[in-house]
């Protein structure tokens, strides 16, 4: 244990460096951990909420006298990150930094088996500190950090020690979707094990020789060197801009306040005769021109953050894991237009099967949507009187329970799959559609093949005519006004939605200009139009 | 907790802490036995202390020209140690209410703040914005009259099962993208425009009925409203707007056109940590049998 010799005791100064290492690794790798973020709730902040609260901890080490005693530096710290702490990840960080400064504090200098003392710690701490400790967290990956250490062989140096803690810890964040399921199903490692480790590694370094590592600061570890390799995360700015200011009586937070408007990511860490400082900037010539009027600059470094970007904005585009979901009822429905089929879509329904007025589909296409069907229950939506019997024909042969909602048109059918859900039964399913149903009326806009007189109504071939429940209501040759008498007469009763499904064709822009001039003319209903994109139809109306 | 329980609780040695997701209005806000600690709503790199540095004018004026959404963060466990470092100076007690800990880490940051003292009691509503008002105001007024903590924990497990809660959301957007659509999720991408009428159920966000049509929302309110009282019951209701004063009353009118005894007790709008979720024109009611 020769390194033991050359152990040294907490500093105001080493410590300065230790989390000034785990900010910066966690500074890089914020976005990748904000993007594993779904447990406990998936807002994507657990990268930011452990980077604020790190930062909190170099800001008041910063501000601290370096000639601060080892329990008066532990106590810092450990008061910091309880006072800075950002989300549940912070708070739980805070614990661990508690339990590891209050190990810390009791200890001349740094051993392996400080080490292993100080991880117990904070192990202990932070369990006690959850009132139900979740396995497939930071705190298994923490735990088991933990107990490899407790494995190891005394003699084992600091070096293999911090690199088979390493190893052991990235090993348990691989393994945490196969303890919390909720990991596995987005496909995810745990956002505060990963952050947790990107720190941990940031402070050690992971194998002797790679990135890494102010644990050199603290424990002395032959080989290793600071590394200057910086990933950048989310920075509207251009250039990140780093160097060492050297001088009499440097003013840290002065400094600080006067960077902070031109970029952000900032840091100004360190002593009244050298400062460390770090920023994500678009004028990194007024940085140093500030800095230069204070001291002299050392170590300048400005990289173009810019040409990591595309690899930033192809993840972005990726669209987010979502696990596919079985219910245990799914919707067959026959529908005629893309517009039609998207908006059935996006309230569950599907397989489809295309079809319509003037295309009635086979029941044996009905039945292989069915049989495409892999939920235990199927229900399907006609959305058209003459496809009923069809789909009671496929209902009656299924090798699964099969219904039917008799719907008889496609914008009855969509105010029907509102109530529609997944988790639900069929019986349920068909219960709270059907009560639907009986609140819609249905109203159609379409144009007469032939001159005739239906249900007292006179019709000119070509002219536009209006139906209400299947019933010819109005004819003309202005689509508003045939719109018009169609609408009025299905706001009636409570009825106060109506719902228009703008066809495909010649009309279209009419029947756009038809429903502005009905939200004027029922100025006490409510309008929903989407472009069904349905043929035969110009205007769909639905009103509940 | 080893409290003595048969202790008279009153105003001279009890206080009510909440956080500011309870949203308290202006009234309330100066009872000198209730104090609020801040959450952060943080646009970018600048935070503001909910209903300290920012007010919901200035927050949903934010709102509609940021150009990325703002996110939130708990207080730390040392800001609740402050406070209930100061209160517990001059209060033999403490109940510190906070909004549901399956959305928020802050009732987490009070229970790691409340072990460093005794006396302390902190309360999950399990729900959101005026419900922790409307808890504090009924706490202060058992206070008033003098009550003991067998009473208050009693009352609170009652307000937690029987309390109406309900919500509409002009959007579902922000409820999505801020992570905390819970049970409501089979409703997002819908390209109807939805208009659930939400509620918390075991602490999330749950679809009480779909709806379509603001106007069908809220008579599914007034539906649920009287679903949750007995005719002819005296009702305590608080009801909160994001950005839509005009929506309370639509609401209270509602409530009104009902045989219930309404008391409208609390009015007041949703904050910004809130607000964050749940968007402009979003509108809350909340309400207990007295």
């Amino acid at each position: 244990m020769e390194a033991d010799s050359r152990l040294r005791t907490v500093t105001t100064a080493n410590a300065r460096t230790l989390v000034g290492a785990c900010h910066r690794a966690i500074e890089a790798r914020r976005q990748q951990v904000n993007d594993l973020n779904v447990y406990p709730v998936p807002d994507g902040d657990t990268g930011t909420n452990l980077l604020l609260s790190v930062r909190a901890v170099v800001a008041d080490l910063a501000k601290a006298d370096d000639s601060l005693a080892r329990q008066a530096v532990c106590d810092l710290v450990a008061n910091a990150a309880l006072m800075g702490a950002r989300g549940n990840s912070g708070v739980i960080l805070s614990q661990i930094v508690r339990g590891a400064m209050e190990a810390l504090a009791e200890m001349e200098t740094v051993s392996s088996a400080g080490v292993v003392k100080i991880l117990r710690r904070a192990t202990d701490t932070a369990y006690r500190a959850v009132r139900k400790p979740v396995e497939g967290t930071i705190l298994t990956v923490l735990r088991e950090m933990t107990e490899a250490a407790e494995a190891a062989p005394e003699t084992m140096d600091l070096s293999e020690l911090f690199a088979l803690i390493v190893r052991t810890g990235w090993k348990s964040v691989e393994r945490t979707p196969t303890l919390l399921k909720v990991l596995a199903d987005a496909g995810v490692v745990d956002a505060g094990g990963y952050g947790l480790m990107v720190m941990f590694e940031g402070m050690v370094g992971g194998e002797p020789g790679e990135e890494g590592v102010a644990a050199d600061a603290l424990f002395s570890i032959p080989g290793i060197t600071e590394s200057t390799t910086d990933e950048h995360g989310d920075s509207i700015y251009t250039y990140c801009t780093t160097f060492l200011l050297e001088g009499v009586s440097l003013d840290g937070p002065e400094l600080e306040t006067q960077l902070d408007p031109l970029g952000d990511s900032l840091l100004v860490v360190g002593t009244d005769q050298q400062l460390k400082v770090h920023v994500h900037t678009d004028e990194p010539g007024v940085v140093l021109g500030l800095a230069t009027a204070r001291g002299v600059l050392l170590q300048v470094a400005i990289d173009n953050m810019k040409t990591q970007t595309a690899e930033r904005d192809a993840r972005l585009a990726a669209p987010s894991p979502r696990p596919a979901t079985l219910g245990r009822t799914q919707v067959v429905a026959v529908v005629a237009g893309a517009g039609m089929r998207e908006l059935f879509l996006s309230l569950g329904a599907g397989p489809f099967v295309e079809g319509g007025q003037t295309m009635n589909p086979s029941a044996e296409e009905i039945m292989n949507a069915v049989a495409a069907a892999r939920a235990p229950a199927v229900l399907i939506l006609p959305n058209n009187k003459n496809i009923v019997m069809a789909a009671e024909q496929v209902a009656s042969l299924a090798e699964k329970p099969v219904a039917v909602l008799p719907t008889h048109s496609m914008q009855v059918g969509l105010s029907a799959m509102v109530g529609f859900d997944p988790e639900n039964s069929l019986d349920e399913n068909v219960a709270e559609m059907t009560g639907i149903l009986e609140e819609v009326l249905s109203g159609e806009v379409t144009r007469a093949v032939r001159d005739s007189v239906v249900d007292d109504v006179q019709v000119r071939e070509g002219a536009f005519i209006g139906l209400v429940e299947g019933r010819l209501v109005a004819s003309g040759d202005d689509l508003y006004e045939v719109a018009r008498d169609v609408t009025a007469r299905l706001l009636v009763g409570d009825r106060e939605l109506v719902t228009a499904l703008i066809g495909e064709g010649d009309a279209a822009d009419s029947a756009r200009e038809a429903i502005e001039r009905l939200r004027e003319e029922f100025g006490d209903a409510e309008f929903e139009a989407h472009e069904g994109g349905q043929p035969l139809y110009p205007l769909l109306l639905a009103a509940e | 907790m080893g409290m003595v329980d048969e202790l008279r609780l009153d105003r001279t040695n009890t206080a009510i802490v909440v956080d500011s997701t309870a949203d308290l209005s202006a009234g309330l806000a100066a009872d000198p036995n209730l104090s609020m600690v801040p959450l952060n709503v943080h646009f970018g790199e600048t935070s503001y202390r909910d209903w300290v540095d920012i007010q919901p004018t200035e927050f949903y004026a934010k709102l509609k020209t940021a150009e990325a959404l703002p996110t939130t963060s708990q207080p730390s466990p040392g800001r609740f140690v402050d406070e209930y470092k100061k209160l517990r100076t001059q209060f033999e007690r403490i109940y510190s209410i906070h909004l549901s800990s399956k959305l928020s880490g802050t009732f987490e940051s009070a229970m790691t703040a409340q072990r460093e003292f005794t006396g302390i009691t902190v309360l999950d509503t399990g729900m959101v914005s005026q419900s922790g008002a409307l808890l504090a105001r009924q706490l202060l007024e058992m206070l008033d009259a003098g009550t003991t903590h067998d009473e208050i924990m009693s009352y609170v497990d009652r307000f937690r099962k029987d309390s109406g809660r309900v919500f509409i959301l002009d959007t579902l957007e922000y409820l999505q993208k801020g992570g905390r659509i819970g049970r409501a999720a089979g409703l997002v991408g819908s390209l109807l425009n939805m208009k659930p009428l939400l509620t918390f159920n075991e602490g999330i966000v749950d679809t009480y009925k779909k709806v379509r049509g603001e106007r069908k929302a809220m008579a599914a309110m007034q539906e649920y409203f009287l679903e949750k009282t007995s005719p002819g019951a005296r009702v305590a209701v608080a009801i909160a707007h994001a950005d839509a004063p005009r929506k309370v009353d639509e609401v209270l009118d509602l409530l009104k056109q009902t045989d219930r005894d309404v008391h409208l007790v609390l009015r007041g709008e949703v904050g910004s940590v809130i607000g964050t979720y749940a968007g402009p024109e979003a509108v809350a009611l909340f309400f207990i049998e007295e």
